[in-house]
C-alpha cells in the first residue's frame, strides 16, 4: 500500500478538496449536533411509502451487488480474469466455508446463506463509508403540525413557526441550527408558550443493518427456510421435533411427558432464533454507529481504532449470520436418530 | 416495537429486496459460477489424466529407445570385435603364408645350391680325371687305353672320397 503512489495522491487530493471547501466556502456545509434515534427517520415519502436513509442505502447496496454480479459473470471464461476471478474467489471461499459447516448438504443451502452473507456484509460496510450517517438534512418533526410553505416543510402552531433549514449539514461540534433551535424552544416551553417541537438531524445514508427491519427480514427468511428444508428432507416427521406425543400416546407417561416438554422448549427456541438473529446483527451495527459518533465528539483521533474494530465487527456479523443459518439448516435436515433428541445439539 | 422502528412496509420492502437479490444472484452468479467451477474441475482432472498418460507414454518410449540404443551398441561392439578377430586371423594367415613362402624360397635356394655344388664337384671330377689321364700319358708317354686309365683314376678318386659320390 505504501508503494502505491496513486493511492497517496488520491488521499492527498481528497484532503486538499476538504481544506479548500472549508477555507473558501465555510457556509456551504453547516455542522450540527448529533442526535441518536433507534428508529430510522423518514427523508421523504414515495407515494405512501416512507423512504428512510436505511432504505436508500439498501437500494445502493442492491444496485452495487447486482452490477457486480452482472459485470463479473457477463462473459464466463474457462480461464478466469478480472472481475470473474474476484467473484469466483468469493464464491469458492463461501463454498469452502459452508461445506465445512453444512457438509454434503451445502449446495441446497448455498443460495440463501451466500446471499445473506454478501448482503449483510455490504450493508454493514456501507454504514462505514465516511459521510454515511454524518451528512444529512435537518428535519423539524411533529408531523401533525407541519405544512408546506415554498417547498419547505414547516412546523407551526399558535406561537411558534419554524421551517426546515435547507441545505446539507454535517455532524460536528459547532453551534448549529438544531442547538439554537433547541435552546429557543426550551425557553418557549419554560415560559409555557409552546410544546416542544422535535427537530432532528437526518443523515442521507445509514447502514441498512442499523434499521431493525433488515435484520428482522433476514431472520424471518432464515428461520422460515430452515423449517422448509427440514420438511423437505424429513417430511411430516420433521414436526415431531416440536410436537412429539408418540411415547405419551403409547402409555409411557414419564418419558412421554419429557418428550412433550422438550418439544415445547424446541419450539420456543426456534421462535427465539428470530429474535436472537435480529438483535445480534441490529445491536452490533447500531451500537457500532453510536460508538463511532460518541468517539468522534469526544476527541478528534479517537474514532480511528473503533473504526477498525467496526470494520472487523461488520465482517464478523455477516459471517455469523450466514454460518448460523447454515448450521441451523443442517441440524433441521439431519435425521433424528431414535427418539429424536439429537436435534438438541444447537442449544 | 414502534420505538424500535419495526414497520410493516419497511419490513416488506426488506423481504422483497432480499428475495429479489437472492434470485438475481442465483441467476447471475451462483448457477454460472458453480457450473464453471465444476466444468473447470472436470477439465483439470481430464488434463491431469492426459498428462499422466503422456508422461507414461514418454517414459515407455524412452525405455524403448534406450533398449534399442543398447542393442545397437552391443551389436556394434560385437561387430567390431568380430572384425578385429577376422583381421587378426587374416594377419596370422598372411604371416604364416609369408613364412611358408620364405621357407620354400630358402629351401629352393638351398636345393639349387646343393645341386650346383654337386654339379661342380662332378664337373671338377671329370676334369681332374681328364687332367690326370693327360698328365699320366705325358709321364709315361704312352697312349694309355683311355677307357682303362679313366677307370683307374675314377677308382683312385673313389678311394680318396671327397665325401661326394661321383655321379650322385
Amino acid at each position: 500500500m505504501l508503494k502505491n503512489p496513486k493511492l497517496w495522491i488520491a488521499i492527498i487530493a481528497l484532503f486538499a478538496v476538504g481544506v479548500v471547501i472549508k477555507l473558501f466556502f465555510p457556509f456551504t456545509t453547516q455542522a450540527v449536533r448529533a442526535s441518536v434515534a433507534v428508529a430510522p427517520e423518514v427523508i421523504f415519502e414515495l407515494g405512501s411509502f416512507p423512504v428512510t436513509p436505511t432504505i436508500l442505502t439498501m437500494v445502493l447496496v442492491f444496485i452495487l451487488l447486482v452490477a457486480f454480479a452482472f459485470f463479473s459473470t457477463r462473459k464466463m471464461e474457462l480461464v478466469p480474469s478480472g472481475m470473474q476471478n474476484v467473484m469466483e474467489t468469493i464464491i469458492e471461499q463461501l463454498i469452502g466455508l459452508f461445506e465445512s459447516i453444512a457438509g454434503p448438504m451445502w449446495a441446497k443451502f448455498f443460495s440463501i446463506t451466500a446471499t445473506i452473507f454478501l448482503l449483510v456484509l455490504l450493508s454493514n460496510y456501507f454504514g462505514l463509508i465516511p459521510g454515511a450517517g454524518s451528512i444529512g438534512f435537518i428535519k423539524v418533526g411533529a408531523e401533525t403540525h407541519t405544512d408546506v410553505q415554498n417547498g419547505q416543510v414547516c412546523f407551526q402552531n399558535e406561537t411558534t413557526h419554524a421551517c426546515d433549514p435547507s441545505g446539507i449539514f454535517v455532524l460536528g461540534d459547532a453551534p448549529s441550527f438544531v442547538e439554537t433551535y433547541d435552546l429557543y424552544t426550551k425557553a418557549q416551553i419554560a415560559k409555557g408558550i409552546a410544546e416542544e417541537p422535535h427537530a432532528a438531524f437526518v443523515p442521507i445514508l445509514r447502514a441498512p443493518s442499523s434499521d431493525i427491519n433488515m435484520p428482522l427480514a433476514l431472520a424471518l427468511i432464515s428461520v422460515f427456510m430452515t423449517q422448509v428444508y427440514g420438511m423437505q428432507k424429513q417430511g411430516l416427521k420433521y414436526w415431531t421435533r416440536f410436537f412429539s406425543f408418540g411415547r405419551l400416546l403409547k402409555g409411557d407417561i414419564a418419558f412421554g411427558l419429557i418428550d412433550v416438554f422438550v418439544g415445547i422448549v424446541e419450539l420456543i427456541s426456534e421462535i427465539f432464533k428470530i429474535v436472537s438473529f435480529t438483535f445480534r446483527l441490529f445491536g452490533n451495527i447500531f451500537a457500532g454507529e453510536v460508538i463511532l459518533l460518541i468517539m468522534a465528539f469526544l476527541f478528534a483521533i479517537l474514532p480511528l481504532p473503533f473504526y477498525g474494530l467496526e470494520f472487523f465487527v461488520a465482517f464478523i456479523q455477516a459471517f455469523v449470520f450466514a454460518v448460523l443459518t447454515a448450521a441451523f439448516m443442517r441440524i433441521a435436515t439431519a435425521e433424528h436418530g431414535g427418539g429424536g433428541h439429537e436435534g438438541e445439539a444447537h442449544h | 416495537m414502534e420505538k424500535l422502528g419495526v414497520n410493516v412496509s419497511w419490513l416488506l420492502a426488506q423481504l422483497i429486496n432480499f428475495i429479489l437479490i437472492l434470485f438475481i444472484l442465483r441467476l447471475l452468479v451462483y448457477k454460472p459460477v458453480l457450473n464453471m467451477l465444476a466444468t473447470r474441475k472436470q477439465k483439470i482432472q481430464e488434463s491431469l489424466a492426459y498428462a499422466e498418460k503422456v508422461q507414461a507414454d514418454a517414459a515407455n518410449q524412452q525405455k524403448d529407445f534406450e533398449r534399442k540404443l543398447d542393442d545397437a551398441r552391443r551389436e556394434a561392439q560385437t561387430a567390431a570385435a568380430s572384425a578385429q578377430q577376422a583381421a587378426e586371423k587374416e594377419r596370422q594367415r598372411i604371416l604364416a603364408e609369408a613364412q611358408e613362402e620364405a621357407q620354400k624360397i630358402k629351401e629352393a635356394a638351398r636345393g639349387e645350391l646343393d645341386y650346383e655344388r654337386k654339379q661342380m664337384v662332378s664337373e671338377l671330377r671329370q676334369q681332374v680325371v681328364d687332367l690326370s689321364v693327360l698328365g699320366a700319358q705325358r709321364v709315361i708317354g704312352a697312349n694309355l687305353d683311355d677307357k682303362k686309365s679313366r677307370q683307374l683314376v675314377e677308382n683312385f678318386l673313389n678311394e680318396m672320397d671327397f665325401g661326394v659320390k661321383a655321379g650322385a
